[in-house]
């Protein structure tokens, strides 16, 4: 069945190793000449790439959903709309087997190429953390570490399940599509910033590269109080803080050093929804007939 | 029938989708060695007999069973379209750990499809001989086939049912194979098994079914009893009776029935019964 899988899967995963390997030797020359120019000032690293950190993080949050919507959602659905599941289904492999094949088959070279270009990212872009936004922050956090194969996981889970129970490939694209945004969306903002504690600022000044998950006004006591801006009117800001009790600011954040702890703790979440969806097609696959 | 003997046996076998019942109450024993001929029209329930024996579809009640080793070949004959003839052969011993390659090329190479050529780019002749040959590679000892007739012109038709019939018989494989193009089964098939509306109509063998019935061509008053009659049909001043274990009366010209004829009569017959069952 591995062969029959191969044979069937052949183009797309050939093609979307291709572009993979494109994006690689692109992300290669990037850490080539970054390397020529490190240790550097942040002021200069944003003179030199500011422009293309601009756009690279959406090419690789981009990535993966692209691979589950061409490479994942056609490797049931394709059966269905061609009838040849009938003939994979009447040989003499089992059901599970001839699904469990066609998954693994599709879906790991693909898993393993992203989570590969993750790790190069993270060596390309890693030094660049402190120029636009964290590299714990999206879309810097998701377009590296192994968290880009997780995610390129849950995309070709996506798709492919969706194929098994829509049995259309255009209707598992959008699918795919719609998913990967809400996991996307629901990690990032339900799950992230909860993977570790944060650290204190009492100055309001955080570490560079760092992630600031919260800022606040401190009175002459050290607790936190309010301040109300709209309130000030002609008052210079300064005077208006005295005004309201302000004595200080105070900042919570993630410092840079927690980056890999994020990656294992996001890519757990993701890979614990690809089991889901495994779940859901070992599901489906069973009413197949 | 002796079921202990029967290649494929259904037992109050009921299948119900959405819409309703595709088949219910059904009841069948296709004697080994057979070539059975599933009759009935579009809707009757052929295909999912085929897809209930093969275990692609789970009957909703009742059971059925194929004893021996199946072949299916599955309507629409589909093979993987971009795949070379000699791909198809690949995958079917990729699929298949009791795969005859011999056998199975042998039968590519007596329909001359040239083993290179890509499954779209074959005739629909070509394409069903290619699928028959993977059907018949697993060496199948009871051979389910659905409509493998249904797309070919008059000449492939007769070189398909040709070739088949070669392998099978020398095998003694037990075939069912479904057709609404009851002339195609004519003269082929031992076996008949017709179902209507979702149930099984008539079955048995071929010869004691054509030789129980006579078809009656008579005067529009001509007196049959009632139990004995099939299905009536008047034209003009004639009548047309096709009725089972009858000596013919007298005032009436009386010829066994083609095979065509006796399924068309069950088929009109059954056509009101039938409608109540898929409704």
């Amino acid at each position: 069945m591995t062969w029959v899988a191969w044979r069937q899967q052949r183009l797309l995963t050939l093609v979307s190793l291709a572009l993979v390997a494109l994006v690689g030797a692109g992300m290669a020359a990037l850490w080539a000449d970054l390397s020529s120019v490190l240790p550097a000032d942040p002021a200069v690293l944003d003179e030199r790439y500011g422009d293309l950190l601009g756009y690279v993080p959406f090419v690789m949050l981009a990535m993966p959903v692209l691979l589950g919507m061409f490479a994942g959602a056609p490797v049931f659905a394709r059966e269905f709309e061609q009838g040849t599941h009938v003939f994979g289904l009447t040989q003499s492999i089992g059901r599970t087997r001839w699904w469990a094949t066609k998954l693994l088959v599709a879906g790991l070279p693909v898993t393993v190429a992203m989570a590969l270009l993750g790790l190069l990212n993270a060596k390309a872009l890693g030094p660049l953390s402190s120029i636009l936004t964290s590299r714990l922050q999206t879309p810097m956090f998701e377009s590296q570490g192994y968290v880009l194969g997780a995610y390129t996981a849950v995309a070709f889970a996506l798709g492919a399940t969706a194929g098994l129970v829509v049995r259309s490939t255009l209707g598992a694209m959008a699918i795919t599509l719609a998913g990967y945004v809400g996991v996307l969306a629901a990690v990032a903002n339900l799950g992230r910033p909860h993977y570790a504690g944060t650290e204190y600022s009492a100055s309001g000044a955080v570490e560079p590269g760092a992630w600031r998950v919260e800022i606040g006004y401190l009175d002459a006591q050290g607790a936190t109080t309010t301040f109300a801006g709209q309130k000030c009117g002609e008052t210079p800001i300064a005077q208006c803080l005295l005004d309201q009790g302000v004595a200080g600011r105070f900042a919570r954040y993630h410092p840079v050093s927690q980056f890999w702890e994020f990656q294992g703790a996001e890519s757990g979440i993701v890979v614990l929804v690809v089991g889901v969806l495994v779940a859901v097609s070992a599901w489906a696959v069973r009413r197949v007939h | 029938m002796d079921e202990g003997s029967a290649a494929l046996v259904a037992a109050g076998l009921g299948k119900r989708y959405r819409r309703g019942w595709a088949l219910r109450g059904c009841a069948v024993a296709v004697p080994r060695g057979r070539i059975a001929a599933l009759v009935g029209p579009n809707g009757a329930g052929k295909s999912t007999l085929m897809a209930l024996a093969t275990g692609l579809l789970r009957p909703t009640e009742g059971t059925v069973a194929v004893r021996g080793k199946p072949g299916f070949l599955a309507q629409g004959k589909p093979l993987y379209q971009g795949f070379t003839v000699e791909e198809v052969l690949h995958a079917g011993r990729a699929l298949n750990p009791d795969w005859d390659d011999a056998y199975a090329r042998r039968l590519v190479a007596e329909a001359e499809v040239p083993l290179g050529a890509r499954i779209r780019t074959l005739s629909g002749g070509q394409r069903t001989r290619v699928a028959l040959a993977v059907a018949l590679g697993r060496r199948p000892e009871v051979l389910l086939l659905d409509e493998p007739l249904a797309d070919l012109d008059p000449l492939a038709r007769q070189e398909v049912m040709g070739a088949l019939l070669a392998e099978v018989a020398e095998q003694g494989t037990t075939v069912l194979l479904s057709s609404h193009v009851i002339a195609d089964l004519d003269g082929i098939c031992d076996h008949l098994l017709l179902l209507s509306g979702g149930r099984v109509q008539l079955a048995g063998d071929v010869e004691e079914l054509l030789a129980e019935h006579r078809l009656l061509i008579g005067p529009r008053e001509l007196d049959v009893p009632a139990a004995a009659v099939v299905e009536r049909r008047e034209t003009g001043r004639q009548s047309t009776v096709l009725v089972r274990g009858l000596e013919p009366p007298d005032d009436a010209q009386a010829h066994e029935p083609t095979l065509e004829e006796l399924a068309l009569g069950y088929l009109r017959a059954g056509r009101t019964s039938g409608r109540e069952v898929a409704a």
